[in-house]
């Protein structure tokens, strides 16, 4: 879970290049982080990112700010934003692997597991049994006759 | 510090956005920078860079370029000490010139009447 400080900074980060002043809106930043803080919140989280040599805030009004980050801000914001696209790429991951593991079942799949219940009959079955069937009598038959025929010699 | 025509009325403009925040910060846009200079001073859109860094350089103000997030210039301006005390100087500085007009329009009043007295003299 990311931090709001590193939120805030990440959000600047992405506003601003390297090595420039970007004059923001107090309510553009509340807005990015989803309403989760309020102008005294933010006031106190930015105030927390200067003492810690993250920015520089050259200016603050009500209104606005104008801030510039400082090295150590910078590297940190592109640490995490390193970090999220791993996560980003680890999760995407783990999703496959789930996904793979079990599979959601499509139309085809559904038609392919399904057994096919055949109802009619099998000529081809049949006509083996018969020719079989027939032969083992045939020979059954001839064994009978040529027994009755020894014995009547 | 004698500051020249230019310089006099872009000092005038920031002094008076500056001066109203209790730091002696403010953000302005070259373009409301412009807008309200006099248009009877010949300043062009191409002085202005100049004459801000020449007032900086003078210590009047500290002006860093900055941008909005969507993109427009703007600067952020800070007044320092010579900056914070413009207008009291500038008091001082027009005193200063009304006395010395004053010592000189009494000294040629003098002058005049030595010149009269000893006229009737010899």
């Amino acid at each position: 879970m990311i931090d709001m400080n590193d939120k805030i900074l990440t959000i600047l980060a992405s506003m601003t290049g390297e090595n420039e002043n970007l004059v923001v809106g107090k309510g553009e930043i509340i807005d990015l982080t989803d309403g989760a803080l309020d102008a005294r919140e933010l006031d106190k989280r930015i105030q927390a990112l200067e003492v810690n040599d993250m920015l520089v805030v050259r200016y603050s009004d009500a209104e606005s700010y104008c801030v510039a980050l400082r090295p150590k801000g910078r590297v940190r914001a592109d640490k995490l934003k390193e970090a999220e696209i791993a996560a980003a790429a680890a999760a995407e991951e783990a999703g496959n692997k789930v996904e793979l593991r079990t599979p959601v079942p499509t139309e085809e799949d559904e038609t392919e597991k399904t057994p096919i219940v055949t109802t009619g009959v099998s000529f081809k079955k049949l006509a083996l049994v018969c020719a079989g069937s027939s032969f083992l009598g045939g020979l059954l038959a001839a064994i009978v006759a040529f027994l009755f025929g020894r014995l009547g010699a | 510090m004698v500051l020249g025509k230019k310089e006099k009325v872009l000092m005038n403009v920031i002094y008076k956005k500056a001066s109203r925040s209790q730091n002696g910060q403010c953000l302005v846009t070259p373009l409301e920078l412009l807008s309200k200079i006099p248009y009877g001073v010949d300043f062009k859109e191409s002085d202005l860079e100049e004459v801000l860094n020449q007032l900086t350089l003078d210590s009047y103000f500290e002006c860093d370029r900055a941008r909005t997030s969507s993109g427009e210039p703007i600067y952020c301006i800070t007044l320092k000490e010579n900056g914070i005390s413009y207008l009291r100087d500038r008091k001082v500085s027009r005193r200063k010139l009304l006395i010395r007009v004053v010592t000189a329009i009494l000294i040629a009043i003098l002058g005049f009447v030595i010149k009269a007295i000893l006229d009737a003299i010899f």
